[in-house]
C-alpha cells in the first residue's frame, strides 16, 4: 500500500515483531490462492499507520497477549476497544495491499484510471415490466 | 465589500442551480461556500487504499470526516446520523447519483392518504424544471418506466450488469415492478463530462468526472455567466436592516476575518440542517426565536429517509464493486396500500456490490468471516458474491423531530452547532420491517443463500428535509409557495428544507427542480419582488 505513510514511530522493534506475528495468526497465508499472510512487512507497515492514533491501547493489548499464539484470537475478542480497532486495521491493510488485491483478481493498481468492465446484461427481461402497464397513482 | 444584488449561501445542489438560473439577469451574484473546490486527483479512487480513504477523509459523516471546512453535528439523540459534504458541489460530491423524481401523488398526501399536508405546488408545476435540470445535470436512464408519467431520457441507461440482471429477473418472477434507475452518472460523454468507466467508487467522489456533482455541471456555466464563488467563507449570521428586509450576512473568510457582505436578496441553500441552523443563529430583536421564524417552524418537522438495507450472498460471482453503485430500482411498494400495515411507501434502490475491504469488514462484523483458520475460505464465499438493495422509506413530518442549536458544541469559528432530536415513527418502523421482508423475498428468489438485513441504517442520514417548509399559510409554513420567507421579503430558501413531505425517493432532483422554479419566480417578479 504505497500511499499510506509508513512509520514505526510509537512502537518498539519488539512490539512490531509481536504485532507482525499476531497479524500472521489473524490472516495466515493461503498458498493455494497465492495469498500472502498479514505478517508481510508492507501490510504490517500499513496497519501500524492506521493504529498509531490508538498506540497506547494497542501496546496494552500486545502486553496482554501472552506466550501462546493459539490463544491470541480468543484474547483479541475479549479486549475492547483495542481488539475491534486492530481487526479493522488489519482488514484495511490486508485487503488494500497491491499483492493481495491482484491475487484476488481485482485488478492492479487503484480503480482510476484503470476502470472496470461491467456487462450490459440482458435487456430483453424488461419486456415483462413494459407489459404490466402504468403503476403510478393519478392525482 | 461592495453590495451585491444576490447573495447565495451554499454551493451545493440547489445553490448551484439557482445561481446558474439567475445569472441570465446580469445581476451581481455572489455565492459563499464554507468548503473548498474539489480536486478530482484527491478522490479515493486515485489511490490503492481507496476504501480506507472513503471511510475517513471522504466519509459522509461530518463528525467522522472532521475536515476544518466541516461543522460538527450533535446527533446523539437520533438513531440516524447526518450525512453531508461541505464544498463546492455539496452533497453531490459524495452522492450515488441515484436520481428519481417525485411522483404526482407525492405532492398530495393529505388529499390521497389523509396524512401530513399537501404541497402548495404539484408535479405539473415542477415538470418543466425537472426537464431543465435533467439537461443541466445529464441523466442516464430509459424512457417508459411505468412507475412515472412520461419523462425524457438524456443518455442511455447504466449497464444492468450481473447484479441488475439477476435481481431484475427475480422481480419478474415475483411479478413486481423494476426499471433501470435514472442516474446522474453519465453513460456517454455529455457536456464536457467523460463517460462512466465503472470505477465503483461513486460514493467517495468521481475521479473520472462522469458523476453529476454540481462543481462540474452547473458551476462552470454559472461562473462563465458572471457568478462569483467565494470558498472557505463560513456564514455566521443573516443580518436584518431597519426596513424589515435582510441587509446581508456576516461571514468568516479563509483568514478567519469577520466580513460583512451586504445584499439586496439573500438565498439560503445550506440543506435541511444547515439552513435552520443559520436561521436560528440569526435571531435578532425582531425575530428572537430565529430569523423568519414567526411560525415557530424553523427547524421543526425534520425528515430523513429511514433506510433499510437488504443484502444477499450468492453462490456465484456477480459484479462486486465493478460498476456504478446503482443499477435498477423498484417502486412496486411505492403507493399506499393499507393492507401492508403502513401509509405511503418506498423505493428499492438496487446497489451493485462492494470492494474487498468493505466485504471483509461486513463479514467480520456479521460473524461470517473468522480470523485465523478458515478466513480465506469464508472471504471467498463473499467477495463479489454480494448484492442487494436499500429501501428508501418515506418519512412523514412530525413536529418533535427537530434541528435546534446545541448549547455548547460549536464549529471552529465558535458558531453554535446543530443538534438533532429525532425519533423513528411507528409508521416508518412498520415500513422498514415490510421492506426487509419483501426485499428478502427478492433475494431468495434470485438465489441468495444468505441474507443480511439492517434498519434503520445508522449512517443513512443523507436526505435532510422539511425544516423550513413551503406553504401559503404563514402560520403553518416558513416560506411561501415560491420559496420566499413569509416574514422577510428578500430572504429565500431553496434546499430540502422546503419539503412539505419527503416522498419515498432520493430528493436531489426535486431540490434542484425547486431551485430552478424559485429562480424563475424571482425573475418573473423582479419589478415587485418584495411586495406582499
Amino acid at each position: 500500500m504505497s500511499d499510506v505513510i509508513s512509520s514505526d514511530q510509537g512502537f518498539t522493534a519488539d512490539q512490531r515483531r509481536l504485532l507482525a506475528s499476531l497479524l500472521g495468526v489473524m490472516i495466515p497465508a493461503d498458498k493455494g490462492r497465492n495469498l500472502i499472510a498479514a505478517s508481510d512487512d508492507a501490510i504490517v507497515e500499513s496497519a501500524i499507520a492506521l493504529l498509531l492514533p490508538h498506540r497506547s491501547a494497542i501496546i496494552t493489548l500486545l502486553e496482554q497477549l501472552g506466550e501462546e499464539p493459539a490463544l491470541w484470537l480468543e484474547r483479541l475478542n475479549e479486549t475492547v476497544p483495542a481488539g475491534p480497532l486492530l481487526k479493522s486495521a488489519v482488514i484495511q491493510a490486508y485487503y488494500q495491499n497491491e499483492r493481495v488485491v491482484a491475487a484476488l483478481g481485482m485488478g492492479e493498481g487503484p480503480p482510476f484510471p484503470r476502470g472496470n468492465k461491467t456487462p450490459q446484461g440482458d435487456w430483453s427481461i424488461l419486456e415483462k415490466v413494459r407489459q404490466k402497464g402504468k403503476i403510478y397513482r393519478e392525482v | 465589500m461592495e453590495k451585491v444584488d444576490v447573495l447565495i449561501v451554499g454551493a451545493g445542489a440547489s445553490g448551484a442551480a439557482i445561481a446558474w438560473s439567475l445569472a441570465e439577469t446580469r445581476m451581481r451574484i455572489v455565492c459563499l461556500e464554507q468548503g473548498d473546490w474539489m480536486k478530482p486527483t484527491d478522490y479515493p479512487s486515485n489511490h490503492q487504499n481507496w476504501e480506507s480513504r472513503a471511510m475517513g477523509e471522504f466519509s459522509v459523516s461530518p463528525n467522522r470526516r472532521g475536515r476544518d471546512t466541516d461543522y460538527p453535528v450533535n446527533d446523539e439523540n437520533s438513531p440516524i446520523s447526518v450525512a453531508n459534504f461541505n464544498g463546492v458541489g455539496g452533497g453531490t460530491i459524495l452522492w450515488a447519483g441515484h436520481f428519481p423524481r417525485f411522483h404526482p401523488s407525492d405532492f398530495r398526501v393529505r388529499q390521497l392518504d389523509g396524512v401530513a399536508d399537501d404541497w402548495p405546488i404539484d408535479y405539473e408545476t415542477l415538470s418543466p424544471y425537472y426537464d431543465e435540470n435533467d439537461r443541466m445535470m445529464g441523466v442516464s436512464g430509459l424512457a417508459g418506466d411505468p412507475a412515472y408519467p412520461d419523462k425524457p431520457a438524456i443518455m442511455p441507461p447504466l449497464p444492468l450488469g450481473r447484479a441488475g440482471e439477476r435481481l431484475g429477473a427475480a422481480f419478474n418472477e415475483l411479478d413486481w415492478h423494476w426499471w433501470p434507475c435514472d442516474s446522474g452518472i453519465a453513460s456517454t460523454q455529455y457536456e464536457g463530462r467523460d463517460e462512466c468507466i465503472n470505477l465503483g467508487a461513486c460514493l467517495s467522489g468521481c475521479a473520472q468526472g462522469a458523476k453529476a456533482s454540481t462543481d462540474i455541471t452547473y458551476w462552470p456555466a454559472a461562473i462563465r455567466a458572471g457568478v462569483e464563488v467565494r470558498t472557505r467563507c463560513r456564514v455566521k449570521q443573516v443580518l436584518m436592516g431597519d426596513n424589515g428586509l435582510a441587509s446581508g450576512v456576516v461571514y468568516f473568510d479563509e483568514s478567519g476575518d469577520e466580513i460583512t457582505q451586504e445584499a439586496e436578496v439573500v438565498i439560503i441553500a445550506c440543506n435541511g440542517v444547515g439552513t435552520p441552523r443559520l436561521l436560528l443563529n440569526s435571531a435578532c430583536d425582531e425575530f428572537p426565536e430565529g430569523l423568519a421564524n414567526s411560525s415557530g417552524l424553523v427547524g421543526k418537522n425534520l425528515m430523513f429517509h429511514p433506510y433499510a438495507s437488504i443484502q444477499g450472498i450468492f453462490p456465484d460471482e456477480l459484479d462486486g464493486p465493478r460498476g456504478p453503485v446503482d443499477a435498477i430500482w423498484s417502486q412496486e411498494f411505492y403507493e399506499t396500500n393499507l393492507d401492508r400495515g403502513f401509509v405511503r411507501g418506498f423505493t428499492y434502490e438496487i446497489t451493485r456490490g462492494r470492494g474487498p475491504t468493505a466485504t471483509a469488514l461486513t463479514g467480520m462484523g456479521s460473524g461470517r468471516i473468522p480470523f485465523g483458520e478458515g478466513h480465506h475460505d469464508a472471504f471467498a464465499k463473499m467477495l463479489n458474491r454480494m448484492t442487494g438493495m436499500v429501501a428508501i422509506c418515506e418519512d412523514l413530518p412530525e413536529l418533535h423531530n427537530t434541528v435546534t442549536l446545541d448549547p455548547t458544541l460549536t464549529d471552529a469559528h465558535g458558531i453554535p452547532a446543530p443538534k438533532i432530536d429525532y425519533t423513528l415513527s411507528e409508521n416508518s418502523r412498520a415500513m422498514l420491517d415490510y421492506a426487509m421482508e419483501r426485499g428478502s423475498d427478492v433475494l431468495k428468489t434470485a438465489g441468495a443463500t444468505d441474507i443480511l438485513t439492517e434498519a434503520p441504517l445508522g449512517i443513512g442520514g443523507w436526505h435532510l428535509m422539511g425544516t423550513a417548509r413551503m406553504g401559503q399559510n404563514p402560520k403553518a409554513s416558513v416560506v411561501n409557495e415560491w420559496g420566499r420567507s413569509h416574514d422577510v421579503k428578500n430572504l429565500f430558501v431553496v434546499d430540502g428544507s422546503l419539503f412539505v413531505t419527503s416522498a419515498g425517493v432520493n430528493p436531489t432532483r426535486t431540490i434542484q427542480a425547486l431551485a430552478l422554479y424559485v429562480a424563475d419566480n424571482i425573475k418573473k417578479r423582479l419589478a415587485n419582488l418584495f411586495d406582499d
